[in-house]
């Protein structure tokens, strides 16, 4: 009994040091935090433990002028990518343009060579984008592989046993997705949509329109499912492994109670202020994780962005007094641009999901 | 899916379209040209067909 009671003591001693920060510092090095520090400094990230720190008091590292700022970073991006968008299309148009004048009717082949030469130089900038795009994806794969066992013992810390075993899979399933789905299909069918977009456009009475038409929106219904699958799967398995979960801790509770005469129920209660520290490491964890993925994924998607834009606004500014077939070609590839930034954004966004776990989404 | 397979078709139907541009600018709108873009109009098809199977 006196045993006992000496643990009793020894506990409510500790109890209230838990919730300062140093302990919640050495959970976090429990989590295996430094594994995603080294990660976001390998990736030119933000400081991690620094956020960590922040989320734990409460606060987080946001700015009056972060709109302002990416407002002024998409401008940027746009500007340096319409000067190639307009170099490869100007000179194409003049040219046509001049053949009209002069030869009227008859400049037939040499409007078919320059149609060809814009087709060329925009492949040339869409081969740029494709390799953006397949870089950015494989550094989300890693961010998921290397932050989801983070979250995943951040979970565990928390007393939530099931639903951090069930995050090991879910985490394989995103990597999978991306890696099998997206990176496999989904970029090599764009490029095929952008060879039927430029071949399509190369005679005025030859068109493959809705073969074009008809891959662009296979793309995008495959991206939207991978999504939707994905989000049901974590929402049904979070929800069980929280019922689970919840039960478990119950149980715990009670046994405490029952077991230790006395002051039983003050341990079993104080066990929920050190789940409460716990919550809030998970939740440190989690927002790190998440800055992480926003700060290495927000410049490519803006490159991407830019990228479809500029495109877009050109065809679309070429349009009154180009050959019809480049408009259709540059039309084309603002297509294609658009389908890269929706399997990149649907990349990452599979990734926010996963680590969104560590936030408490989707029921985990 | 074979995307090796699906390229090879995408080139092909490419390598269709540039024939056909090529022999309208050259011949203009004329019964040949007809007849030819019919012909290749067969052969898109058939590639087309081939890339759907890839696919699906």
């Amino acid at each position: 009994m006196k045993r006992l009671f000496l643990l009793a003591v020894l506990l409510l001693l500790l109890i209230p040091g838990a919730l300062s920060e140093e302990p919640a510092g050495a959970l976090l090095d429990k989590a295996g935090f430094a594994e995603l520090e080294a990660l976001s400094e390998a990736l030119d990230g933000p400081n991690v433990r620094e956020i960590a720190g922040m989320a734990l008091s409460g606060k987080l590292p946001v700015s009056r002028d972060i709109p302002a700022q990416a407002l002024r970073q998409l401008l940027e991006s746009v500007r340096s990518a319409l000067l190639p968008a307009l170099s490869a299309l100007v000179f194409p148009v003049l040219v046509t343009l001049a053949l009209g004048m002069v030869l009227g009717a008859d400049s037939g082949p040499l409007t078919l060579l320059c149609r060809l030469a814009t087709a060329y130089s925009l492949a040339r900038q869409y081969a740029g984008a494709l390799a953006l795009a397949r870089q950015g994806m494989a550094v989300a794969v890693r961010i998921a592989n290397t932050a989801a066992p983070v979250v995943a013992a951040a979970l565990a810390l928390t007393g939530r046993a099931a639903s951090a075993a069930t995050l090991t899979p879910l985490s394989a399933i995103c990597a999978d997705g991306i890696e099998n789905a997206l990176v496999a299909w989904g970029l090599p069918l764009s490029g095929i949509a952008a060879i039927v977009a430029a071949g399509g456009s190369l005679s005025d009475r030859f068109r493959l329109d809705r073969l074009f038409r008809l891959m662009c929106r296979a793309i995008t219904w495959s991206v939207g499912m991978l999504i939707a699958a994905f989000v049901g799967l974590m929402a049904l398995q979070g929800r069980l492994a929280a019922t689970r979960d919840g039960a478990t801790n119950q149980a715990m509770r009670q046994a405490l109670r029952g077991m230790i005469p006395f002051i039983g129920g003050s341990v079993a209660d104080s066990s929920g202020a050190l789940m409460e520290t716990a919550l809030a490491v998970r939740n440190a964890v989690g927002v790190a994780g998440m800055l992480v993925l926003l700060a290495t994924a927000v410049g490519p998607a803006l490159q991407l962005g830019a990228h479809m834009l500029s495109v877009k606004l050109v065809s679309a500014l070429i349009e009154p007094v180009a050959d019809p077939g480049i408009t259709r070609i540059a039309a084309g590839y603002g297509e294609i641009a658009r389908l890269l930034l929706a399997l990149y954004a649907g990349s990452v966004l599979l990734v926010a999901l996963l680590l969104g776990t560590g936030l408490g989404l989707l029921g985990f | 899916m074979d995307m090796q397979a699906l390229t090879e078709a995408a080139r092909e139907l490419f390598g269709i379209c540039v024939a056909v541009a090529t022999m309208e600018m050259l011949t203009g709108t004329g019964s040949a040209a007809k007849s030819f873009r019919s012909l290749c109009a067969l052969a898109a098809t058939l590639c087309a067909l081939r890339m759907a199977v890839r696919l699906f």
